[in-house]
């Protein structure tokens, strides 16, 4: 088995190639990225390791349809955000069917059982600020880059993370 | 009244909020399980539409036919022509031609359909700074294709009208918009 290179491209095409060696590397790279990216959208660490997993699952189908290595990560990121609305939308579904059963008002039960100020800050964001602040907060990326991740125009991450800090600002300020 | 945060005063306090640690046990059950699907995904060199090798060798002749079709492309009414060619030779298949560069992709269902509608024909035009795609197809199919940037999935919808509305995931627009960092212009195609 051939020995991947350290440049990216590389291994994405090594794994394309069924490499289970480069696919690994990129597993050891991506993996915990992806699972904290999960966690600042759901804030479920459960449900943060099961979106990594199903993304990287997805990655191993499809990586050998992928032409540009250098899309590799944008992709991977974006295939992960979607898995992470997803989960979300079916929580709030299943959340919405539970309340209907007991004839109950749906409760914000899962919120007050994240105690962190800041965390719950950050759940009263839209999930696409959600995103947004994970990539230029958490994840380092300037403004031009979560855009490639995300799939939207850079101003729009801009737009989002304004919106996002004048939340953020008055949730934190009380 | 509450004191205002700045900018760096955010950031500082954000930064206090760590995830959690990650589960060994589980991150080594999701690499085996990525293994498993990466054993079971085709090659890049395989080139395959399903794992169906009579799709692939039918595509590729199709393809090199289709190439002088191509060589000529002259919009609408060359487009019109090409999807008559490609519904008589995949009778209820087809869903969709797509051209990047010198390259020809056609979309076929599985097995031919009974009564799929093939009289709302659609061309979509995808241009991203480094390439061009042009996608035949019809209203309401959903069409995922790959481009250097990454997948791009839409759905053009005829009106009554004759304008397309162009449904992607991250937006809607009638006629010509963006998404996934790509310019989208839709039109709908006359019979010839």
């Amino acid at each position: 088995m051939a020995k991947p290179d350290d440049d990216l491209s590389a291994l994405v095409q090594s794994a394309g190639n069924g490499d289970e060696t480069a696919f690994s590397e990129l597993f050891r790279r991506y993996y915990d990225r992806l699972r904290i990216f999960a966690w600042r959208i759901v804030f479920d660490s459960l449900a943060a390791e099961d979106i990594a997993q199903e993304s990287l699952i997805r990655t191993a189908r499809r990586v050998h349809s992928l032409r540009d290595g250098r899309a590799f990560e944008g992709w991977i990121f974006r295939i992960t955000a979607n898995l992470a609305r997803d989960h979300l939308r079916a929580r709030v579904s299943h959340e919405k069917k539970i309340a209907a059963a007991a004839w109950e008002t749906p409760t914000n039960e899962r919120v007050t059982m994240v105690s962190e100020h800041i965390e719950m800050a950050l759940m009263s964001l839209p999930i696409p600020q959600r995103e947004a602040i994970a990539l230029v907060y958490y994840d380092g990326c300037n403004h031009a880059e979560a855009a490639r991740r995300l799939g939207c125009a850079e101003a729009t991450v801009s737009w989002r993370i304004m919106l996002a800090k004048r939340t953020l600002k008055k949730c934190l300020s009380r | 009244m509450p004191k205002p945060i700045k900018d760096s005063e955010l950031r500082t306090l954000l930064l206090e909020s760590q995830p959690p640690d990650a589960n060994d046990a589980h991150s080594a059950r999701a690499l085996d399980r990525a293994l498993v699907a990466l054993r079971n995904a085709p090659k890049m060199k395989e080139k395959s539409f399903g794992g169906l090798r009579v799709a692939v060798a039918a595509t590729a002749c199709v393809a090199c036919v289709f190439l002088g079709f191509a060589l000529n492309w002259r919009g609408e009414e060359s487009s019109s022509h090409v999807l008559s060619e490609m519904e008589h030779i995949f009778p209820g298949q087809l869903q969709a031609v797509i051209l990047n560069g010198s390259q020809t992709d056609l979309r076929l269902s599985m097995f031919p359909e009974n009564g799929l509608s093939t009289d709302q024909r659609v061309r979509v035009i995808v241009e991203t700074g480094t390439e061009t795609a042009e996608i035949l197809t019809y209203s309401g199919r959903r069409i995922c294709i790959l481009l250097k940037s990454g997948p791009l999935c839409l759905t053009p919808l005829l009106t009554a009208q004759g304008d397309v509305i162009v449904v992607t995931e991250d937006s809607a627009f009638a006629r010509t918009g963006r998404s996934n960092s790509a310019k989208i212009h839709a039109s709908s195609i006359h019979r010839s």
